[in-house]
């Protein structure tokens, strides 16, 4: 198969544009095909089992997409860093238990870690947000456009844009803030 | 490593506590992306969580019975593998969530033990349930919190056979983890295609018990 999933270099960043307005149709009709692939692949060359490939493709899949957006991955041989990061990312979940031969030196863990109360907490705050403030946030955070950027798509001053991201974190915040217990201080809240 | 308010609070600037919201909302977002891609693979390429052969597997003993009721099942085949299947998948989204954490230390008996339990703990949470299965395993005396925390290890990491007799164990000793046991021991049994066990499980969920709701839509599709 093509190293690049048969895109070219154009069909690429065409594809991570497409990502940051969160429009994952090409990446997934790519990706979500070579998903199988991947579990064969890490049970045939490590022996993992379908549970444990399984896990490994789909971590793989969310952060090879952030890191795309990123700008962490470049055209050349994608392909290529999809399966080695599949194998690192399997590694990384193996560590403990099995002895590793392989480096990670570019998959340090997130150093935010949420716990399950938290990430509950924070989900339930998540929902209560507009459309409007989910969508800027997405495109923001996930799909790391910036302000401007925004701005300019949707037609409106970046400042209107800036505003309403504070009144959204706000609004985030708040939310979470009333499900957990230990109250965010409020000197920290972004001020519009 | 922090959690999400330890980061926020020890962040100095404006610029910083952004960072560790979008570093936290990614994780948010990464439940609902992971969701929406497990159903694409599940509907579109018929790739699941657990191996279908695994989803299926039947015992001698079952197969037996499908054997004698097979009249039956051909009449009723078709509607019953897609509701299995259904089911299955719905036991399965519900299992995969959000994942389920330990709420720390409880004291044992040996420092082996107070180790091992440490080890298994850290592994669980960090979704490692294959190595959390080997140390709580290695526990001399298993507290009816790790027997609890075992039996999750073995549903997450897909050895349903395994998880079931613990969970059934804990049901019949304690109720300090009754709704919980109800909740994961019906999941367990669907996802081990036993429906009427399952059932009966599920009944057990009482209105304002955790996760009822949930049980009310399995049981809908059971019936």
């Amino acid at each position: 198969m093509n190293k690049n999933f048969g895109l070219s270099e154009k069909q690429f960043n065409q594809m991570i544009e497409e990502m940051r307005l969160d429009n994952n149709v090409l990446f997934e009709s790519i990706f979500l095909s070579h998903f199988k692939d991947c579990i064969a692949f890490l049970k045939q060359k490590y022996g993992a089992n379908y549970n444990d490939a399984y896990d490994a493709t789909m971590d793989t899949l969310l952060e090879f997409r952030l890191r795309i957006i990123d700008g962490k991955v470049r055209y050349g041989n994608v392909r290529y860093l999809f399966t080695k990061m599949a194998t690192q990312v399997y590694m990384r979940n193996r560590k403990n238990y099995v002895a590793r031969d392989v480096e990670e030196d570019d998959l340090k863990a997130d150093d935010v870690q949420l716990n399950h109360d938290e990430l509950h907490q924070l989900s339930q705050a998540w929902q209560e947000l507009s459309d409007a403030c989910q969508r800027l946030f997405k495109l923001h955070f996930y799909g790391n456009m910036k302000l401007s950027e925004i701005a300019k798509d949707d037609d409106r001053t970046p400042l209107s844009v800036r505003k309403q991201k504070i009144r959204c974190l706000n609004k985030l915040l708040t939310a979470y803030s009333k499900r957990n217990k230990s109250t965010i201080n409020e000197e920290f809240l972004p001020i519009i | 490593m922090k959690n999400f308010y330890q980061s926020y609070d020890a962040a100095v600037s404006p610029e910083e506590r952004e960072l560790v919201v979008k570093k936290a909302l990614r994780q948010v977002i990464h439940i609902e992306q992971r969701k929406e891609w497990e159903q694409v693979l599940n509907h579109q390429h018929g790739i699941t969580r657990i191996e279908k052969n695994q989803l299926l597997k039947i015992s001698w003993m079952k197969l037996l019975t499908v054997a004698a009721s097979f009249a039956a099942f051909i009449f009723a085949g078709h509607y019953f593998f897609n509701q299995q299947q259904t089911i299955q998948a719905l036991a399965q989204e519900y299992l995969a969530e959000v994942p389920v954490h330990h709420p720390g230390l409880s004291k044992g008996v040996s420092e082996q033990d107070e180790q091992n339990r440490q080890i298994a703990i850290s592994l669980f949470d960090s979704q490692k349930y294959a190595g959390a299965i080997d140390k709580f395993n290695v526990i001399v005396k298993l507290s009816v919190q790790d027997q609890f925390y075992l039996g999750l290890s073995y549903l997450y990491y897909g050895e349903i056979d395994s998880a079931i007799p613990l969970f059934v164990e804990l049901d019949k000793q304690t109720i300090q983890y009754r709704e919980e046991v109800n909740w994961f021991l019906s999941l367990a049994y669907i996802l081990n295609n036993d429906q009427s066990k399952a059932k009966i499980q599920l009944e057990q969920i009482k209105n304002g018990d955790w996760n009822f709701q949930k049980s009310k839509s399995l049981l809908t599709k059971l019936n």
